[in-house]
């Protein structure tokens, strides 16, 4: 692993960060930007709070040791915030692709000048890259969480209901399981 | 043929730039994000209109034909009967100082859950019908016609409110965007458009008396099963009374607190807590629901649930009430009973704990007072023998379920009944007391189907979990409120696995030194107690 990249994004972390983020949560209607932003409310702004922390401790790993269980501490918490919004799966994680770009730009001259090594880069590239691939998969095991709770939920329902003797021979499945369905006739 | 987007565009196409008004941009009803429809017989039931089956996700929603006459007839009604609802269509400035403090808004950055937008969905149309320059200026005045998408607007984001009114707290002119919630519900039901998971229990609890639509035999069973752990894990056998007249007190639960786990513990709790103390009370199985989903439905539709509190206090001929942990349902004690279907009934007295004596003043004209305040009280006079030590392992946090802390103000006695109990710790300030979180699945929206929005919803309340657990080890969150605590563990297993969550009073019951109990080896779950390994080791 190549020393002078990591150095040049140590010393440009606040810039990078900065950037990252504000890639990170143009995802979000424009009436939330200002709000998000504000970084620092770790408990009126969970959104935006959590997101940029978790940046800043990525963005450390990245120009630091990459320790891989790091890195899926890091990434985790923002792709169970993601997955429980309004974004499509490939804006959910488009964060990520981009760094790459972002690298580039900011490090724009140094790469030209040949201080950064191209070899450097394709290294932190690669990494950003299995970082999408495990990105990939907290993202859908948050949504699977999600069905499974939904499940949970249902089979619970069921019990309560077959423990009360309210539940019908035949069960109506179009809207699941509402206890409404099961009531008696009288 | 098409370029592929970077990456870097990906994050800002569709969302960044909407430079459309927010008007314009339709609602799209996606799984996991809204509640499904009440189902017609539920409407029948009631004698509610346009029963029939259909889906918030249909083209068409099968309305009447004369849908915009009968809203809008119906807001012009609620204008003249509600004068805080005129008020609260006029007097808003969008200062925004709302706009930040809705659960929802802060879990998705949908403008549309700010409450100042929330509620100018019904305002819009309201200056349009209703004001001269809505009338003449139209959309410069921020006025817009009723049309189809603005009703399916409607539907969308008041079914993504839980009128938990954390935003009223902020509002300088103390605007209760719940209630506005709360009208754009009533009116939206004038059309037939509710969801299931609030209609359901509505014509359930009207039928049978409880939310799940479990019939008094059913009811009577429950108890029993509680009684029957209870002496299993304390050697001390409970007997209930169901119906008596001539008790005391008549004691009403909220029902998921009699049904579901982890609310029977807190039963169990409560149940042992009033052996203990020799309570002449009474359990009703006609009126066994505290909790009122008419709340979440209309002003007359809550009426109806309520009126069933004092009709039985008054059949039963008990001296006072004393309600469960929930939490709506205080909101509806504690602000509309005694206008709704008081004055409370002449047999009815001001409650006076039988074994302290003290008066609660404060419940001189509703009759009914909250579980919390007579346990606490209770404390206060060193009536109750406790071992906090068997509740050794647990660490736990306190949620402020939304409705008795900023609707009645119950804020130090749950606090209070845990500092006898536990060992527990404080959320960050700006989540607790009054500026509490919701939990995200309150007013009928902690369904399964909407599992990704209560998560959403959600997060506020569990960031501030986070925070407690990565610094106490927090494992236990306490709630007064069975909505809670049929929602919360799902919240927990979703963004911190390992917090349970359980009723003040179950902590309580884990504590409380019985007369004539045999050595306590298991908690209210059957779970082993951990001080036993102290024991044995001394």
């Amino acid at each position: 692993m190549s020393k002078s990249l990591n150095r040049f994004m140590q010393e440009k972390h606040e810039e990078l960060l900065e950037k990252w983020f504000e890639q990170a949560i143009a995802a979000y209607p424009v009436e939330a930007h200002k709000y998000f932003v504000k970084v620092d409310k770790d408990f009126t702004n969970p959104v935006g709070s959590n997101i940029y922390r978790s940046m800043d401790h990525l963005l450390g790993e990245l120009h630091g040791d990459r320790d891989a269980d790091k890195l899926y501490q890091h990434l985790e918490m923002i792709l169970k915030i993601r997955a429980v919004q309004d974004l499509k799966p490939s804006k959910a994680l488009a964060f990520l692709p981009s760094f790459k770009n972002l690298v580039a730009k900011v490090f724009q001259s140094e790469i030209k000048s040949g201080e950064i090594t191209q070899t450097e880069l394709e290294d932190l590239f690669s990494d950003v890259d299995t970082l999408m691939l495990i990105a990939f998969d907290l993202y859908s095991e948050s949504k699977e969480m999600i069905y499974n709770l939904r499940i949970a939920q249902i089979k619970e329902m069921n019990d309560i209901l077959q423990k009360a003797n309210l539940l019908n021979e035949t069960v109506d499945t179009s809207t699941f399981m509402r206890c409404s369905n099961y009531i008696e006739k009288e | 043929m098409a370029k592929l987007p970077k990456p870097q565009e990906l994050t800002k196409i569709d969302f960044k730039p909407p430079e459309t008004s927010w008007m314009d941009v339709p609602v799209e009803f996606r799984p996991g994000t809204y509640s499904y429809a009440s189902k017609p017989e539920s409407l029948e039931m009631i004698g509610f209109p346009n029963p029939r089956t259909w889906s918030p996700a249909d083209e068409d929603w099968k309305l009447p034909e004369n849908w915009q006459q009968i809203i809008l007839d119906g807001l012009r009604e609620r204008l003249q009967k509600f004068r805080s609802l005129k008020v609260f269509m006029d007097i808003c400035v969008r200062c925004g100082a709302c706009a930040d403090k809705c659960h929802f808004f802060l879990g998705s950055g949908d403008p549309k859950n700010m409450p100042v937008l929330r509620a100018e969905l019904m305002r819009s149309v309201y200056r349009k019908e209703y004001t001269l320059a809505g009338k003449l200026m139209a959309r410069m005045v921020g006025a817009r016609e009723l049309t189809l998408p603005v009703l399916k607007e409607w539907f969308y984001y008041f079914f993504q409110c839980t009128e938990c009114r954390r935003c009223s707290l902020y509002c300088p002119y103390g605007i209760d965007t719940a209630e506005i919630t709360m009208i754009g519900r009533e009116l939206l039901n004038l059309v037939g458009l509710s969801i299931d998971w609030v209609m359901g229990p509505v014509s359930a609890c009207y039928m049978k008396g409880n939310h799940l639509g479990i019939q008094p035999h059913g009811v009577v069973d429950s108890f029993d099963m509680a009684v029957d752990d209870i002496e299993d894990i304390t050697g001390v056998r409970l007997d209930l009374s169901y119906n008596r007249k001539g008790a005391e007190i008549l004691y009403v639960p909220p029902s998921g607190d009699v049904f579901a786990t982890p609310g029977t513990y807190s039963l169990m709790g409560q149940l042992m807590l009033f052996h203990e103390m020799g309570l002449d009370y009474t359990l009703s199985t006609y009126n066994s629901e505290g909790g009122n989903f008419g709340l979440f439905t209309s002003n007359e539709m809550m009426k109806r649930l309520n009126a069933k509190i004092y009709a039985e206090a008054q059949r039963l001929g008990v001296k006072y009430i004393i309600g469960g942990e929930c939490g709506h349902m205080w909101r509806v004690l504690n602000q509309y009973m005694d206008t709704m279907n008081g004055p409370a009934p002449s047999n009815l007295e001001v409650p006076k704990s039988p074994v302290t004596g003290t008066v609660f003043e404060n419940a001189k004209s509703t009759k009914m007072i909250h579980v919390c305040e007579f346990t606490a009280d209770l404390l206060r006079h060193n009536k109750v023998k406790l071992d906090p030590s068997r509740n050794k392992g647990i660490v736990a946090t306190y949620h402020d379920s939304c409705n008795p802390a900023r609707a009645m103000g119950l804020l130090d006695e749950p606090r209070y009944i845990l500092d006898h109990c536990v060992e527990w710790h404080e959320m960050p300030e700006d989540t607790i007391r009054e500026k509490t979180f919701c939990c995200g699945s309150g007013a009928g929206l902690g369904n399964d189907e909407n599992m990704e929005m209560r998560m959403r919803g959600g997060f506020p309340r569990a960031n501030a979990v986070k925070f407690v657990k990565e610094r106490h080890g927090v494992n236990m969150l306490a709630c007064i409120c069975a909505i809670d605590r049929a929602a919360l563990p799902a919240l927990m297993r979703y963004w911190n696995p390992g917090v349970e969550v359980c009723g003040v009073h179950e902590l309580l019951g884990n504590a409380l030194v019985m007369k004539g109990e045999k050595k306590r080896e298991e908690n209210l779950r059957f779970e082993p107690l951990q001080n036993l390994d102290d024991e044995e080791e001394a």
